[in-house]
């Protein structure tokens, strides 16, 4: 039987720090990046933060299908610079993109340019010093920088999503070497996003989306809630991404800086009317997506007449999957976030430690 | 200074399966298709049966579609005793 606390993985001894760094690189157990080194010391402090027993299966990643446990995970953290106390938020992650829901093994392997991106929720935003204001998307903060740093080495190392190898990318995505904002909730004129997608207000959540590229959205004239939510709706309603070809089972992330979010609430409007707006307004015409776009009317919906050239065609199918949420700092600026489209986000409690 | 590091790597629970033993022929055989809806795959696989029949004399062609490109097929198991063999084609 073997002791909880024993570490099973592969021990390698250099003869120096250079050797050490260039051996890993060379075996392509990294993003390209420089990282620290997971010596045996740092991984049990790490795993300390979990405070769960180093052995537990977490998730099984794709496309290797080797199983991400609390112990490969730590090591990952540690190469990433992350602290012990962001353990909890990175294990639920990789549960929430290991649930077969949010369809990894697809998410991995696609030439589409989707990465996992995390969308964190609740006091757990605080205590760890995340950023949610300027700049949300990234640079500058640690426990967003590096926690979605150790998410996409679980998914290289464990998971095997190489580059030309288990991750079959055209183009990858700048997000690829880390993606993880979190929600301005002091800015949020609605209810919180974790209570949105049916948590508590005194938990915190972590969502994970297959997201491209945040898509900006500039709209620095207009001043009403319709206005403004008309351009939001222009940016989302193009052919190109995945979610206009193959409606059926995709979901969408809004990302609305508080200044839109402040002008649209103001107009009256709820998270419920904004997803109903966009999801009427953001479409595409159907002779359009049918040219150009991915042709799949075998997944549209039953409702839209294909005999009708200028019937438009939603990009989600029901308004619930434009999902909606408000980060960032001063400034006229949102994003959107199209995804791999043929799965949905998938949302994870993160577990209190000590 | 020599340093000691811990792989990053993760493990994989490997059980040995054999496969399935091959056919001896073709003849008379009921034929699956398995598509997985992408552009150009049914002109591959039409084109596959057309020189198989001629060959081989199938007794029948049974189509099987997936919900999507990326989505996994459902039903593998029954379609599996339905036929004798099973082509899929990617298309794109």
């Amino acid at each position: 039987m073997m002791a909880l606390d024993e570490l099973v993985a592969e021990r390698l001894t250099f003869e120096n720090d250079d050797d050490a760094r260039e051996a890993f690189h060379a075996r392509r157990w990294s993003d390209g990046l420089p990282f620290v080194f997971p010596t045996e010391q740092r991984v049990r402090a790490m795993i300390a933060g979990a405070g769960r027993p180093a052995a537990e299966p977490i998730g099984v990643v794709p496309p290797r299908w080797a199983e991400a446990t609390v112990e490969n995970i730590a090591i990952n953290a540690v190469m990433a610079g992350c602290k012990p106390e962001y353990m909890p938020l990175l294990i639920a992650t990789l549960q929430a993109a290991c649930d077969p829901a949010f369809g990894l093994y697809s998410v991995q392997a696609t030439t589409h340019p989707c990465a996992v991106t995390m969308v964190v929720s609740g006091p757990v935003v605080a205590r760890l010093g995340l950023n949610f204001s300027h700049g949300a998307f990234g640079p500058g903060f640690r426990a967003n920088a590096t926690l979605g740093r150790a998410v996409r080495l679980v998914l290289i190392n464990v998971g095997g999503g190489l580059p030309g190898d288990g991750d079959q990318s055209t183009q990858g995505n700048p997000g690829k070497f880390s993606y993880c904002i979190a929600e301005h909730e002091a800015a949020t004129p609605w209810e919180p996003f974790r209570v949105a997608r049916g948590f508590g207000k005194g938990e915190s959540t972590v969502t994970v989306f297959s997201g491209e590229a945040p898509h900006n959205i500039n709209d620095h004239v207009c001043t009403s809630a319709y206005s403004t939510l008309s351009v939001v709706a222009d940016v989302m309603g193009h052919i190109g991404h995945n979610n206009a070809g193959s409606i059926g089972r995709g979901d969408v992330l809004v990302v609305l800086g508080p200044e839109h979010a402040h002008t649209i609430a103001s107009g009256g409007l709820s998270r419920r009317d904004v997803q109903w707006f966009l999801f009427e307004h953001a479409r595409n015409a159907l002779a359009k997506v049918r040219i150009r776009a991915q042709y799949r009317q075998a997944q549209w919906p039953r409702w839209l007449n294909p005999e009708n050239a200028e019937a438009l065609l939603p990009i989600v199918e029901a308004p619930e999957d434009i999902h909606v949420l408000v980060a960032g700092g001063p400034g006229k600026h949102s994003a959107f976030i199209p995804t791999f489209g043929n799965y949905r986000s998938v949302s994870r409690r993160v577990e209190e430690v000590g | 200074m020599s340093v000691t590091l811990l792989s990053p790597v993760g493990l994989n629970k490997v059980e040995a399966r054999p496969i399935t033993p091959r056919l001896k022929t073709l003849e008379g055989i009921r034929l699956g298709l398995l598509n997985n809806r992408k552009p150009n795959s049914d002109i591959l696989q039409n084109r596959i049966v057309e020189l198989l029949q001629a060959r081989y004399g199938l007794a029948e062609v049974v189509r099987k579609f997936k919900p999507g490109s990326s989505v996994g097929a459902e039903g593998l198991d029954v379609f599996a005793r339905e036929v004798g063999a099973v082509i899929t084609a990617l298309g794109d």
